[in-house]
């Protein structure tokens, strides 16, 4: 498929460039590691004070942590970084240049470049979540690992729609500095077991402001347990989420070709 | 003693060497090749208060470099220099007091504020007195015109505008000596011109020292009677801009508009036909036989009307620029 | 002294014109910043449920843990110098920095007056969801028990904003040495994040950990302030926190400046 291909010249490139910056690669890769780092300091001293925090064991909250930083990491290796430009493209421009290929904007827009450093981290998030589930000793269960790989691409999706549409703002306001670091404070609220929250905010952040199913859904699944009403309901939103970015992005595109003169 | 006096100034850059290709680019994980850049190469030079010196030179020359070091934002790896009596890089503050600096693709002034909020800040960073500054501001200001524009948000100026404030903010402590680099990039021909002028004028009435690098003929062919032009680090001239063309060139361009039309052939037999489009002809003729040429071609064919010209001075300054290394400064056309 | 100063009235002005146009900016983190610790507070108030009836870790009741972190968001509020070390490499790397070398002013200096104005200012903006916020805790705020606590604490502010601030110098420092460091700040900034207390109160660690910790000066940032609020420190240590905070703002500058200096004959004055 095309886009395959064009995806296959986007990581090549983006291979090369990383290669050029030699501390710069090996930085962001351990920058990363060490953002890790901390959650499992976190880890480690909460549950040398607990067993068992809100519900979840100390190797389900582990399982836990290497989903949320994987999902963390995919999303930001692949998709994030480029919705960061959005704005900077809208404002000098340069989305013009963009728009006059002969390819879906949206996926040229969000999938332009690939963080390698970034994307070499998914396997340290998979791998701690291997390990963890090892030592929780559970069967595999293929339907389950299904519904798991899923969810992981659900969750990545949703970050990718509330960073996404966070961007488009910049189609209407010109000062949006702020959003990128309004949507790491809200992937910190994904990255939390949901059974910490109060109800209020329980029920906002699985029905209204999805977070809960972004990592809690994928990471429920294989350690605990998901039902599937609420599988499907973290599908489902997902998709409509998606959607949704599309509309936005039409919308958004709209304004830009009005607005630019 | 002089303003500003340089001596065997010299500056090196280590740079690492990139291959092209993917292996290269794995192997340059590991080991790197490195590099060393002459960028100024045993420079001297000595400059007397009140001139309003060119220096020119191709990109990569060394002339930003030596400017650099000159206004003590770097060391030089050997040599001295000293300005106003001090060693720039020691960047004491009686020197800054007494210098400015502006610089035509970086702008020192506050992008989201008027543009008075920066000149203000300049006052008392450098400690101007309220009269004093009142005064020297008002008269920049309306030299330059922008009286309007001083409540303007500078990213709201236009970008002639922003560079009259440049430099009203480097002028307003009255600096002995300023540096002036590439000042009228990207302006408009009207400012260019405005500019210029300001530039003279106010060199010729307050007797301070400029230094100017352009890239822009007209600026130096305006305002500088010395051009120092730095090519591979290394001064290839330092004098006057008029003598430049006596010492590097030896031919004159004279042209002609006959009242008949001339056969190609005859004139030829005189001297090199460089344009033939009757009835004006164009032709290059040697420096020394240039008179008597004329003459003859006066009595011979029927002139109307006969020119005699220099060669552009951009073209002898690209033939210096485009020397190698090891030429002699000197070379002749 | 006076006269040294007096440049300087002009910085603080455009600082704070300068911050006052990210006004909405500033307000809006006033309310996102309460989102974290909105996440700790829930987070410390389940380890306390899962406790159940064990006693306190070290100490601290639920609602001291809870106090704590929000001393801390507080503390920082004033002190933060966050993204300052960023700033001032990506001024060193681009060549920002020449304006400021041209004239007659000590940078480093001049960036400390440029960051207090700026920081002034901020504060000042995220009061309003400040309040609101911890309205909507106040079932977890333990106020100060003893006023001297506090007075100690608000003498305090401006050596804590200060260490803070040649921390962050010098961290800035790198960028005379290495090209692309960007990153490099992550890691700075996660370390201090949880040397100075931010992640969870100090005496949480194990002893040898703690005594090692304590050595240095990050715990002055936020483990000090915040367990001063909270009554937790014996006046000797709190006169060790004073002291040492005098200690390494020299022992920092000493090293801001030898960092300047030798930083500056690398320079390349890049972009002119």
């Amino acid at each position: 498929m095309r886009y395959l291909r064009l995806y296959r010249v986007f990581f090549r490139n983006c291979l090369i460039r990383e290669m050029g910056f030699r501390w710069n690669f090996i930085i962001r890769f351990s920058s990363e590691i060490v953002w890790l780092l901390t959650s499992l300091i976190w880890y480690q001293l909460v549950y040398s004070y607990v067993n068992d925090l809100a519900g979840w064991t100390r190797y389900q909250y582990l399982f836990l942590i290497g989903i949320s930083y994987a999902i963390q990491q995919a999303f930001e290796s692949l998709l994030f970084i480029n919705c960061n430009r959005l704005g900077e493209l809208i404002r000098t421009g340069d989305l013009d240049f963009f728009l006059a290929k002969p390819v879906n904007s949206q996926f040229l827009v969000s999938a332009r470049y690939i963080d390698l450093g970034g994307f070499a981290n998914i396997f340290f998030g998979i791998g701690l979540a291997a390990f963890a589930w090892q030592k929780l000793g559970l069967p595999v269960r293929p339907g389950h690992v299904a519904m798991f790989v899923v969810l992981f691409a659900n969750g990545v999706i949703i970050y990718y729609v509330v960073m996404f549409s966070l961007m488009c703002l910049g189609f209407w306001i010109v000062r949006n500095d702020y959003a990128v670091g309004f949507f790491f404070q809200v992937t910190d609220l994904a990255r939390q077991p949901a059974e910490i929250y109060n109800y209020v905010a329980k029920v906002f952040l699985t029905f209204f402001f999805p977070m809960v199913i972004c990592v809690n859904f994928p990471a429920n699944v294989m350690v605990r347990s998901l039902s599937m009403p609420q599988f499907l309901h973290g599908v489902a939103f997902g998709l409509v989420l998606l959607y949704l970015s599309t509309r936005i992005w039409r919308l958004g595109l709209r304004a830009y070709s009005s607005a630019s003169s | 003693m002089a303003i500003i006096e340089v001596k065997q100034l010299s500056k090196e850059f280590r740079k690492y060497t990139k291959q092209p290709g993917l292996w290269n680019t794995f192997k340059g994980l590991i080991h790197r090749e490195y590099k060393t850049i002459h960028a100024v190469h045993e420079i001297s030079l000595t400059i007397e208060e009140g001139e309003l010196v060119g220096f020119l030179g191709p990109n990569g020359a060394g002339k930003t470099t030596t400017l650099k070091m000159l206004a003590g934002l770097i060391f030089p790896t050997s040599g001295s220099a000293r300005v106003m009596g001090f060693v720039p890089w020691e960047r004491r503050n009686e020197f800054r007091r007494n210098f400015g600096l502006v610089m035509g693709q970086k702008n020192q002034l506050w992008w989201d504020l008027p543009a008075s909020e920066s000149l203000l800040l300049n006052k008392e960073l450098y400690g101007v007195k309220d009269a004093d500054y009142k005064a020297i501001v008002g008269e920049l200001v309306a030299l330059l015109g922008v009286e309007k524009q001083l409540g303007t948000m500078v990213r709201e100026l236009s970008l002639g505008e922003r560079m009259k404030f440049e430099l009203i903010a480097a002028l307003l402590h009255s600096p002995r000596v300023v540096y002036l680099d590439e000042p009228t990039i990207g302006l408009d021909v009207v400012s260019q011109k405005n500019i210029r002028e300001f530039i003279r004028d106010y060199n010729q009435r307050r007797g301070n020292t400029f230094i100017l690098t352009s890239h822009y003929m007209d600026d130096i062919s305006a305002l500088c009677e010395r051009v120092i032009i730095i090519n591979h680090g290394r001064i290839r001239y330092d004098g006057r801009l008029r003598d430049i063309v006596d010492r590097f060139s030896q031919w004159k361009l004279v042209t002609l508009d006959c009242r008949e039309e001339i056969l190609r052939e005859r004139i030829e037999r005189f001297a090199e036909v460089v344009a033939y489009s009757p009835p004006l002809v164009q032709l290059r003729v040697a420096r020394a036989q240039c008179s008597s040429l004329c003459q003859q071609l006066m009595d011979r064919f029927e002139i109307l009307d006969l020119t005699v010209e220099e060669p552009p001075i951009e073209e002898i300054i690209g033939k210096i620029f485009t020397e190698q290394p090891d030429d002699t400064p000197s070379a002749a056309l | 002294m006076i006269r040294l100063l007096r440049p300087y009235r002009q910085v603080v002005s455009i600082a704070m014109q300068e911050a006052m146009i990210y006004r909405w900016n500033m307000f809006l983190q006033g309310f996102v910043g309460l989102i974290p610790l909105f996440i700790t507070v829930m987070l410390w108030r389940a380890v306390y449920v899962a406790r159940g009836n064990a006693p306190p870790m070290a100490g601290f009741q639920r609602n001291d843990m809870t106090s704590y972190f929000i001393y801390i968001m507080l503390i920082h509020q004033f002190s933060s110098t966050f993204l300052v070390d960023y700033d001032i490499a990506w001024s060193i790397r681009n060549g920002h920095l020449n304006k400021y070398l041209v004239k007659p002013v000590q940078f480093p200096f001049y960036r400390w007056i440029y960051h207090i104005a700026n920081r002034l200012v901020f504060c000042l903006f995220v009061l309003f969801p400040t309040i609101i916020g911890l309205g909507l805790l106040h079932n977890y705020v333990r106020l100060p028990s003893d006023w001297r606590h506090a007075v100690v604490l608000l003498a305090m502010l401006i050596p804590i904003a200060l260490i803070s601030y040649l921390l962050s110098f010098c961290i800035g420092m790198i960028a005379f040495w290495m090209l692309e460091i960007s990153s490099l700040f992550w890691i700075f900034y996660s370390a201090r994040f949880i040397l100075s207390g931010g992640m969870f109160p100090l005496t949480l660690l194990p002893r040898p950990l703690e005594v090692i910790v304590g050595l240095l000066p990050f715990r002055l940032t936020g483990y000090f302030p915040a367990s001063l609020l909270l009554g937790k420190l014996r006046w000797s240590e709190i006169l060790d926190g004073v002291l040492s905070t005098v200690v390494w703002i020299v022992l920092l500058s000493l090293l801001a400046r030898f960092l300047w200096r030798r930083g500056l004959r690398r320079y390349d004055a890049a972009g002119i």
